[in-house]
């Protein structure tokens, strides 16, 4: 049966895609509000060009493709993914006309990198950029990590019949409930709660560290952002190396670890349900991840001689492999140490940190633990199954805030994913390996970009071939939205295409 | 995409003006390209094998593309390095950390967006300077403002033993050569006016729109 989307299918999408629109330009205020009060004319003004913009086409698309035909999951979906690819060409605009970009292009990869919270970065001398645009490039983060389509639909509340589609066609999320913005305010009121104690901790951190207070806040305030909403971006080329601080360390392994846990997770935490923490199956997959991965960090780092003494070996292996494991991006050792300093078993060990990623329905990227908990229960289950009697009855169960019986299609679903994921971060190794790059560091650099983190061992920087450019954006966004809604977006592209054939 | 092509051509045509033709030479190429091999005086040790003590001679002029290729050869040696302080100073006691960055925008070129002349991101080292040299300088590289160039005689710690930082200058002494300054980053007038007709129009539309729905 072949699929024909017809006007009204269009008109939806469109419609839609345009409410995100409109909401991401209106963000766009805040920075220019920020370029005004530092006197940064030319910045305030690029915001508020493009926030015209994006507000002009936004709700054109709302006005002219509106429709009263109900939104379908497909629908849902497909709004979702136009919307990662669209909307960045708005959201750059600033980023191209403040004249550290070389190309639209290359503003557009940062735009891209940002709502998908990878952090992957084209920007030419960063440390002169205006604090306008470093703060864009911030909210940009924590739109994408939060969910722009949340963002959006805490301000457009008209959209709530239909939120439930558009929510989960971004989040992952399985939950289909027709109204989810209480889900959606838990979720603001939970980034508030800990963006004030984050930024808070981070500030007195930084005045600790030496920055003057009104310093130190933008630092905090940028840095709280790129750490809870696993982004990445810092406003310094040194990352935080800039700062020379484990205090500041510490307090951003604990915002990548709570940007990293799912938000059904922390509902739980916050109802006082605190055992959930140690019963819950991604919490647990990923601690043990966390461990063993760092047992082999440190056998690798020890093998090559890069740390002697197990101080340094604590600080910067376990603020590497944290950052990784929570796939936000942020480093304390220079990118270019991990390919002439680090050996080989510890970058391949980061490898590995990046490609579980984080939990479900949270802002990390990755496969996710859920999935590597389910194959790992899965494959026990099958194992038993061998071992024991055949007339045994084998059941398997895992806790995700209830306990639950583990079924064949869900590790069925699980092991789709895991190939999905596998083929994604292949197949942009290979295209680097193509352009002549090392199959290990193409490898580090698809990873890094397919599961959002954004670590990088150079590949990426602002003279990478344009295709790879292209390439990388495609496997960000489809790393982002995890393959169904870009599926979706590339079933009506095809449907386009071939209507016209 | 007619949209899309339409914007993309208005953003182009508001860019910075292109200022300087770009200035000739080149940058380190093994910093700049991942596929190149650096070329290290030393090579470095493959895993599993012990690194061998390398003689710590002095290097002049020294690149933080070259110490970050071949930090195993320089570790421990003495080294001459120039480069732009950003950022921040950060005093600790009787010494500061400050970040010298020895790209093409500290010294040749210039800060973006001053020209179109684009080199890459920023290239540098982490240094940790005596209190008194950290008390010469002025200005730090930041949005508008040209930072101080320090010219030092440091120490190059792949990892620091006192401080646990990695791939670092402890620096002994040094000098500002070239001291910073604001640079200008007027308004630009065709930018303005994209504004200034755009802001009536969306205002326009919006309120049009507004009607529209009341309508409905």
């Amino acid at each position: 049966m072949l699929f024909r989307p017809d006007e009204r299918d269009f008109r939806l999408i469109g419609f839609y895609a345009g409410k995100v629109l409109f909401g991401v330009g209106l963000v766009m205020l805040l920075p220019a509000a920020l370029a005004i009060v530092l006197g940064e004319g030319n910045d305030a003004v690029s915001f508020v060009i493009g926030a015209c913009l994006a507000v002009l086409v936004g709700q054109a698309s709302q006005t002219f493709l509106r429709s009263p035909a109900p939104l379908s999951t497909s629908h849902g979906l497909t709004a979702v993914a136009l919307s990662y690819f669209v909307v960045p060409f708005f959201a750059c605009i600033p980023l191209l006309l403040s004249g550290h970009y070389a190309s639209y292009l290359d503003a557009y990869f940062e735009s891209v990198s940002a709502f998908a919270t990878t952090s992957l970065t084209l920007v030419n001398d960063l440390d002169h950029l205006s604090r306008s645009v470093k703060l864009w490039r911030q909210l940009m983060q924590m739109q994408g990590g939060l969910g722009i389509v949340i963002v959006v639909l805490t301000v457009f509340a008209g959209a709530a019949g239909q939120s439930g589609l558009l929510y989960s066609g971004e989040s992952g999320d399985e939950r289909t409930a027709p109204n989810v913005l209480p889900i959606v305010r838990f979720v603001w009121r939970l980034t508030l709660v800990y963006g004030v104690a984050g930024t808070l901790a981070l500030w007195a951190g930084m005045i600790l560290t030496g920055l003057g207070p009104w310093e130190g806040l933008f630092h905090a305030s940028a840095l709280f952002m790129a750490a809870f909403d696993s982004g990445g971006f810092s406003l310094h080329s040194a990352n935080v190396a800039f700062y020379r601080s484990t205090l500041v360390e510490a307090i951003l392994m604990v915002l990548m670890v709570a940007g990293a846990f799912s938000f059904a997770l922390h509902h739980q935490l916050w109802q006082g349900r605190s055992r959930e923490l140690l019963r819950n199956i991604e919490t647990r997959t990923i601690a043990a991840s966390i461990i063993l991965i760092f047992v082999l960090v440190g056998i690798g780092l020890g093998r090559s001689m890069t740390f002697v003494d197990f101080g340094p070996l604590l600080r910067h292996g376990l603020f590497q492999l944290v950052s990784a494991h929570t796939t936000t991006g942020l480093t304390t050792i220079p990118g270019r140490l991990l390919v002439t300093d680090w050996g080989v078993l510890a970058p391949a060990m980061l490898v590995t940190a990046m490609a579980i990623g984080g939990m479900a329905g949270s802002t990390a990227g990755g496969i996710k633990a859920i999935r590597i908990g389910l194959l790992l229960k899965g494959l026990r289950r099958d194992t038993r199954k061998v071992l024991l009697p055949e007339d045994a009855v084998i059941v398997e169960t895992y806790h995700v805030t209830t306990d639950r019986i583990l079924r064949d299609e869900q590790v069925r679903g699980a092991a789709t994913m895991l190939l999905l994921w596998l083929v994604l971060y292949l197949t942009g190794g290979m295209l680097a390996v193509f352009y002549g790059y090392d199959v290990t560091l193409a490898l580090f650099e698809s990873v890094s970009a397919g599961s959002s983190t954004g670590l990088t061992v150079g590949i990426v920087r602002p003279s990478l071939e344009w295709p790879l450019k292209l390439a990388f954006i495609v496997q960000m966004v489809t790393g982002r939205l995890e393959f169904i809604a870009v599926f979706a977006l590339a079933g009506y592209v095809v449907s386009v295409v071939r209507g016209r054939v | 995409m007619l949209v899309l092509l339409a914007l993309g051509g208005f953003a182009e045509s508001l860019r910075h003006p292109r200022g300087d033709r770009p200035l000739s030479g080149s940058l380190d190429p093994a910093a700049a390209d991942p596929r190149v091999e650096p070329d290290c005086p030393e090579p470095p040790a493959r895993e599993g094998q012990p690194r061998r003590e390398v003689d710590t001679v002095d290097f002049e002029d020294v690149t933080s593309g070259v110490l970050f290729d071949c930090p195993q050869t320089y570790d421990h040696s003495v080294v001459t390095y120039r480069g732009e302080v950003v950022g921040a100073v950060l005093p600790r006691g009787s010494h500061a950390w400050v970040h010298l960055n020895d790209d093409a925008y500290a010294e040749l070129s210039g800060p973006l967006p001053t020209h179109r002349d684009f080199r890459g991101p920023n290239t540098g080292v982490g240094a940790l300077i005596p209190r008194e040299l950290a008390e010469q300088i002025r200005f730090v590289g930041a949005p508008g403002t040209r930072g101080d160039v320090l010219e030092v005689i440091a120490t190059f710690q792949r990892v620091d033993d006192a401080t646990d930082e990695v791939a670092i200058l402890r620096v002994s002494r040094g000098v500002v050569t070239r001291v910073g300054g604001p640079y200008e980053r007027g308004l630009l007038p065709d930018r303005a006016i994209a504004a200034a007709l755009l802001v009536p129009v969306t205002a326009g539309f919006l309120a049009w729109a507004r009607r529209v729905d009341r309508r409905r």
